[in-house]
């Protein structure tokens, strides 16, 4: 069995009907007969039904629009390498950037947010030590104090939806990198050499990585039920 | 009691340390994968908490790791995962963590889980 690759194939075949074009205009250099009109009428007798005779120049012309046909398919498959390129460079690298741009800009936000939140609850101690100092029975401030500080608590728990997309985000961008090496492989099957993109060889241990190092199901739903999920199988094996 | 914390996100690294000093155990210590963690490790270290995915060493190969360790075999391993498939549960209980919360968690369950676990070790003792 032949292990060539199809653009091998495609390219050998182009020169010989390269080859094979070149001959029969020598052919028809040396006839010498042919008019544009004498041409037109070949070319007619092409689309004839078989049991017509079509002759020697005729059979040339049959070659001529072979190789017309072969060189559009040709020109079929670059334009296909190109949308290829295109969908491999722009379609996905593009989203591939913005996701791991997304997920950078969260962590910074998060990183305020956390810093903001930490300065507030410190002001809320400074607070707690202003009150000390003036004392007064049934202080309703203490009970606002405490209330602001479950509160800013709280909503650093919260920021823990920072880390779950992030884990999304990391895991849609690896599958985008794994995608982009997949359409640019099919590309190179159509024209290794003339192929403008390098082959990102690295996009499966990515992916793989990914794998290793996000959850691509990280969700910050039904946190109750999941955690009832993992605490009856805790149960369970302690008993 | 000196807690390990072990997660690849600052973020949540910085969210489990606030929570935990928030619960009472105000003395952390912080590794951002596995691979950090055992080195991180020293007797003062009484209890550790891990996520699970992590590049360079995941929390499930830590888990086994310290469990195959002589020194370490013993010290309480609480995991704190976004994983919540039963059977990867069951993968975390049967390497030998002592405990499971999934992501994302309140400080409520991490007391809850961090006392059952410490109870538990003393049970066992």
């Amino acid at each position: 069995m032949s292990t060539r690759q199809p653009s091998e194939l495609l390219y050998d075949s182009e020169a010989t009907l390269r080859l094979v074009d070149s001959a029969i205009l020598d052919m028809g250099e040396l006839g010498g007969e042919e008019t544009p009109a004498l041409q037109q009428q070949l070319r007619i007798d092409l689309v004839a039904p078989p049991d017509e005779a079509i002759g020697f120049a005729g059979l040339s012309d049959v070659l001529v629009h072979g190789y017309t046909e072969v060189v559009g398919v040709l020109h079929s498959l670059r334009q296909s390498r190109h949308q290829l390129e295109r969908a491999a460079v722009e379609k996905v690298q593009q989203p591939h950037d913005r996701l791991l741009a997304v997920s950078s800009a969260t962590e910074t936000a998060a990183t305020d947010i956390l810093n903001g939140l930490e300065r507030a609850s410190a002001m809320v101690d400074d607070l707690d030590a202003i009150a000390a100092e003036h004392s007064e029975p049934g202080d309703r401030g203490r009970t606002i104090r405490t209330a602001l500080r479950d509160e800013l608590f709280a909503l650093v728990g919260h920021m823990q939806f920072q880390d779950i997309t992030s884990q999304q985000l990391t895991y849609a961008s690896a599958v985008l990198t794994d995608t982009e090496a997949r359409l640019a492989h099919l590309a190179r099957v159509f024209d290794p050499a003339v192929f403008g993109i390098s082959v990102p060889t690295h996009a499966a241990p990515q992916l793989a990585a990914a794998h290793a190092s996000v959850d691509p199901n990280a969700s910050t739903q039904n946190r109750a039920e999941r955690q009832a999920v993992a605490d009856a199988i805790v149960a369970t094996t302690a008993s | 009691m000196k807690i390990l914390v072990v997660d690849d996100s600052a973020t949540m690294r910085r969210i489990l340390v606030n929570s935990l000093q928030r619960i009472g155990y105000g003395e952390c210590v912080e590794a951002s994968d596995g691979r950090e963690a055992v080195e991180k490790l020293d007797a003062s270290v009484q209890f550790i908490i891990t996520d699970w995915n992590m590049p360079n060493m995941s929390g499930l190969e830590l888990t086994r790791v310290l469990r195959a360790h002589p020194e370490w075999k013993a010290i309480p391993i609480l995991m704190v995962s976004t994983r919540s498939v039963k059977e990867d549960i069951m993968t975390a209980i049967q390497a030998g963590v002592n405990n499971y919360i999934v992501k994302p968690f309140t400080p409520q369950v991490l007391k809850e889980k961090i006392d059952a676990v410490i109870s538990g070790a003393v049970a066992a003792a």
